[in-house]
C-alpha cells in the first residue's frame, strides 16, 4: 500500500512535469520530455506548496490533490494546442566512434555510482546529519504539522528554516497518504537527482554526440563527493544537477538559436533557487550575465528581460515568506559582514587538490582547458563553447570570495562545506569541457 | 647490482635501539584494537605538538598506570585528523617508547607537525621528556607508499562534507596521477608534434578513469559493507540500530499512553541523539540531563562505564530508578523510567 500511494504521487509528478515539458520544449515526445518530467514537476510543486503556504491553505492530501490535478489538466490542455518544433536530428546522437570496451567502462563506473545511491536512498535509512535537522527533518515536522516549518528555534530539532523548499516539498508530497515514511522521502529525491542526470545525459547528447554524452556523465557521476550525495540527504546534490541542465540548457540556446532553451535554462534557474539559498550566486547572478550576453548577441533580449522577470516574480514570493516570518536569508548573521583571510588562502587550494572530495577534477580539468585554449585553432576544438567556463569560474569566484573575505572562513578550515559548495562548479566545469571538445572531429583529428 | 646490495644491506639492517632496551611501539588504527585499558575512566594529559621528519619518534616517559596514546599529522585547523591518527598503549614505569609513526595513513617522510595525545588513570602524573626523531629510511618511505596506496576512503557521517582523498607518503594520489598525465603528454608530444592535442585529451581522460575506478571500489565495499550489516546485524555505520531503537520506543509509548520522551546517555556526540530525534518525532528527545526529570525513556548509547544494579542505573552524571525494556544490535539499551 505504502508503495502504491509512492508510486501514484511519483506518477502525478512525473505526469505534470512531462507536460510542462511539452510546453517548454515544444517537441511531443522523446526521452527527453521523460528526463525533465520530474525536475519540471518539482518547480510546479514548490510553487504549489508556497502558495499554500501564503494563502494558509493545509499541505494535506486532499488540497495538494486538488492542487496538482488542476495544474496537470491545465498544462495538459496547454500541451495540446501547441504546434510541436520536429524531433532533432538523430544523426549525430545516434553513432558512436568509441570502442565497446571504453562505452561498457563507463558503463561499469555509472552502475557502481547507481548502485551505491540506489541502496543507500532506498534500502538504508537517511543518514547524514543535517538530513536530522535541516533536510529531512523539516520535512517531517512540516508534513505532521500540514504546514511549512518555519521554527525560530531547535526545539523540535528543525534547524535553519531560511532554507527555501523545493527538497521539503518534494519529500512531503511523496509521503502523503500515510505515516511518515523515510524511505519515500528519500526515494523522491533519488528520482529526482537520477532523471536530472538522465536529462544531462540526453542534453549532451543532442550537444555533442553519444560518446560526449557518456564520457561527461561518466566523469560528473563519478565526482567523489558527488557519488556521496546521491545517496541522498542534501540539497546540494539537486543545486548541481539543476545547474547543470541550466548550462546544458543555455549551450543549446546558443547552439540552436532558440528561445525555449532559454526558458528552460530560465526555469532550472529557478528550481536552483528554490532548492537553496546559494542558488542566488550559484545560479541566477551568472545565468543573467551569461544568457544577457548570449540574448544581445542574437537579438533576443526582450526574451531574456521576459525570462528574467519571470524567474525573480516567481521566487519574490519566498523572500515575502521569509520577511513574514521574521526570518533573514540566511541563517548566519554573519554572512555579509566582509574580513580578508588571507591565511585561509592556501587552505583554499588544500581543499581543492589535496583532499579526496573532488577527485582530480581539479588537476586535470583545468589542464584540458589549457590544452584546448593553447590549440584553439585545432579541428576538434569547439571555440564557441569557451563562454561557458565563465559559469564555473563565477561559482569558484563567488567561493573564494565567501570562504576567503566572510567568517565562513571557519568552514573551509574545519572542512565543513567548501567542498560541497564546491560540488556545482566540478560538475559544471566538467560539462563545458566536454562541450568545448568537438568529438565529432577528435575522430578526423586523431587520425 | 650496488642498487641491490645497498636495498639488501637497509633492508636486513638491524632495527636502531633494539639492543638499548627501548620499547617498541607498532600503533594500530583501530582503537579498539589496540587500547587494553578503559578509556572513559581517564583523563587526559596535555597534548604535546612536534614538528619534524622521521619514522619513528622515541621518547621517554614515566607513568604510575599504563597510558594509552593517540598520535598523527595535524590538520589546518590545529586539530587531528581522526583518520590519520594511530592508537597505542605504553606500560607503567620509567622507559623509552620508539613509536612506529609510519602506521599513521598521513604519515610523511618530510617534516610536519605531530599531535601526541594521552590518557592516564587519575594521579597518574605522567611525564614525557624531549622525543627524538629517527630519520626515514629509503625502504621504509619505499614500503609505506605502497601501504598507503592501499588504504581506501572511509564512509563516516562527515564524508558528505569531505572526502579525506588517497594519499600516499603525504603526497594526493590526484598528484600522481597528474604527474604521470604529465609525463606522458610530454611523451606524445614531443614523439607526435603535429595532431597531439587528441592523444593528450584521451590521456587526460584515461587519468581520471583511473582515479574513478580506484574511487569506485570503495563505493562497492561500502555499499556491500553496509548492506550486509543491515540484513545481517540490523546496523548501520555510525548510526547502529537507531531506527529499530526508535520504532521499540514508539512501541513501548503506545502500549504505556504516553507520548514518547526520551533521555539519550552518550559520551558520543549528538549526532545520535539528532537521529533518534527524527525518527521519534515529534516525540521529544534529550541528551542534556536538565531534561532527565521530563523523560519516559532513556537510551544507554556509546556510554561507556554505565551500569545498572537493583534497578538504579548509573551513566554519566545522571542516576536513578529504571526498568530495562530492550537491548540493541549496536549495544545500545533502552529503559523505561518509573515515571512511565
Amino acid at each position: 500500500m505504502n508503495i502504491l500511494l509512492f508510486l501514484f504521487v511519483a506518477f502525478l509528478l512525473l505526469a505534470e512535469g512531462y507536460a510542462l515539458a511539452r510546453i517548454v520544449i515544444q517537441e511531443c515526445h522523446g526521452m527527453l520530455l521523460i528526463g525533465l518530467a520530474l525536475p519540471l514537476g518539482a518547480i510546479s510543486n514548490v510553487l504549489l506548496f508556497c502558495l499554500y503556504t501564503i494563502v494558509g491553505i493545509p499541505l494535506a492530501a486532499l488540497w495538494l490533490l486538488i492542487g496538482h490535478c488542476t495544474i496537470l489538466a491545465t498544462a495538459v490542455m496547454i500541451a495540446r494546442k501547441r504546434q510541436p518544433l520536429p524531433s532533432p536530428s538523430a544523426s549525430l546522437s545516434q553513432c558512436s566512434t568509441m570502442p565497446r570496451v571504453y562505452r561498457c567502462c563507463c558503463g561499469v563506473l555509472l552502475a557502481v555510482v547507481f548502485a551505491f545511491s540506489a541502496v543507500h536512498a532506498l534500502w538504508l535509512h537517511s543518514f547524514a546529519i543535517d538530513s536530522f535537522t535541516n533536510w529531512t527533518m523539516r520535512s517531517r515536522i512540516s508534513f505532521e504539522d500540514s504546514a511549512m516549518a518555519f521554527d525560530r528555534t531547535e526545539t523540535r530539532g528543525v534547524a535553519k528554516p531560511q532554507y527555501p523548499f523545493l527538497v521539503h516539498s518534494l519529500q512531503i508530497m511523496a509521503n502523503q497518504g500515510g505515516a511518515w515514511r523515510d524511505r519515500a522521502a528519500n526515494a523522491i529525491t533519488f528520482l529526482l537527482s537520477w532523471s536530472s542526470l538522465f536529462a544531462t545525459f540526453l542534453m549532451l547528447k543532442r550537444l555533442r554526440g553519444s560518446d560526449a554524452a557518456l564520457t561527461g556523465i561518466t566523469l560528473i557521476a563519478g565526482i567523489p563527493l558527488l557519488s556521496v550525495h546521491l545517496a541522498q540527504g542534501y540539497g546540494d546534490i539537486h543545486l548541481t544537477t539543476y545547474l547543470l541542465l541550466s548550462l546544458l540548457s543555455i549551450a543549446l540556446y546558443e547552439e540552436t538559436g532558440e528561445r525555449r532553451w532559454l526558458t528552460l535554462c530560465a526555469l532550472t534557474v529557478l528550481a536552483a533557487l528554490w532548492t537553496k539559498s546559494e542558488g542566488i550566486f550559484f545560479g541566477f547572478l551568472p545565468w543573467a550575465v551569461l544568457s544577457w550576453m548570449m540574448a544581445k548577441r542574437k537579438g533576443a533580449l526582450r526574451s531574456w528581460g521576459s525570462n528574467t522577470a519571470a524567474v525573480l516574480l516567481c521566487f519574490l514570493p519566498f523572500l515575502i515568506l521569509l520577511y513574514s516570518k521574521g526570518l533573514g536569508f540566511t541563517p548566519h548573521d554573519s554572512d555579509s559582514s566582509f574580513a580578508w583571510h588571507p591565511e585561509a588562502i592556501r587552505i583554499f587550494f588544500s581543499s581543492l587538490l589535496r583532499f579526496g572530495s573532488l577527485g582530480v577534477t581539479w588537476y586535470l580539468a583545468p589542464a584540458a582547458v589549457l590544452l584546448l585554449a593553447l590549440n584553439h585553432t585545432d579541428p576538434p576544438v569547439h571555440r564557441s563553447s569557451f563562454p561557458l567556463l565563465l559559469w564555473p569560474a563565477a561559482i569558484v569566484a563567488m567561493n573564494a570570495v565567501i570562504y576567503l573575505c566572510t567568517p565562513n572562513v571557519a568552514f573551509l578550515i574545519n572542512g565543513q562545506s567548501f567542498a560541497r559548495q564546491m560540488m556545482p562548479a566540478s560538475a559544471l566545469l566538467l560539462a563545458a569541457l566536454i562541450l568545448m571538445i568537438d568529438w565529432r572531429g577528435t575522430e578526423t583529428a586523431a587520425s | 647490482m650496488l642498487r641491490l646490495f645497498v636495498l639488501t644491506v637497509l633492508l636486513t639492517a638491524p632495527v636502531q635501539g633494539a639492543a638499548q632496551g627501548i620499547l617498541r611501539v607498532v600503533p594500530r588504527t583501530e582503537l579498539s584494537e589496540s587500547t587494553r585499558i578503559d578509556r572513559s575512566r581517564m583523563k587526559s594529559v596535555p597534548a604535546i605538538v612536534i614538528t619534524a621528519a622521521g619514522e619513528e619518534v622515541q621518547i621517554a616517559y614515566s607513568a604510575g598506570g599504563d597510558i594509552s596514546c593517540d598520535i598523527g599529522p595535524l590538520r589546518a585547523d590545529g586539530k587531528g585528523d581522526p583518520q590519520d591518527l594511530v592508537h597505542f598503549t605504553l606500560p607503567a614505569g620509567k622507559r623509552t617508547a620508539a613509536i612506529d609513526l609510519t602506521m599513521s595513513p598521513g604519515w610523511a617522510p618530510w617534516s610536519q607537525p605531530y599531535l601526541l595525545a594521552c590518557m592516564e588513570y587519575e594521579g597518574d602524573q605522567t611525564a614525557f621528556g624531549d622525543p627524538i626523531f629517527v630519520p626515514a629510511r629509503l625502504t621504509t618511505i619505499a614500503r609505506t607508499a605502497l601501504q598507503h596506496l592501499g588504504k581506501s576512503e572511509v564512509y563516516q557521517a562527515s564524508s558528505v562534507h569531505t572526502l579525506r582523498g588517497y594519499r600516499t607518503i603525504g603526497i594526493p594520489l590526484g598528484l600522481v596521477l597528474t604527474l604521470c598525465a604529465g609525463i606522458a603528454i610530454v611523451a606524445i608530444r614531443k614523439w607526435k608534434a603535429a595532431n597531439a592535442l587528441v592523444p593528450s585529451l584521451v590521456v587526460l581522460l584515461a587519468t581520471a578513469f583511473v582515479y574513478q575506478s580506484w574511487f569506485a571500489l570503495d563505493l562497492l565495499t561500502m555499499t556491500s559493507e553496509h548492506l550486509l550489516a543491515w540484513e545481517n546485524e540490523g546496523t548501520y555505520s555510525q548510526l547502529g540500530s537507531v531506527e529499530m531503537t526508535a520504532e521499540s520506543i514508539r512501541r513501548a509509548a503506545f502500549e504505556a499512553h504516553v507520548v514518547p520522551s526520551v533521555f539519550v546517555c552518550t559520551t558520543g556526540s549528538d549526532f545520535y541523539t539528532k537521529a533518534l530525534r527524527y525518527f521519534l518525532a515529534p516525540g521529544e528527545v534529550f541528551q542534556h540531563p536538565e531534561h532527565l526529570a521530563t523523560a519516559r525513556f532513556i537510551v544507554v548509547h556509546d556510554a561507556p562505564g554505565w551500569s545498572t544494579e537493583d534497578g538504579v542505573l548509573r551513566c554519566g552524571r545522571i542516576e536513578g530508578g529504571v526498568r530495562k525494556i530492550q537491548e540493541f544490535p549496536d549495544g545500545s539499551v533502552l529503559f523505561a523510567t518509573f515515571a512511565s
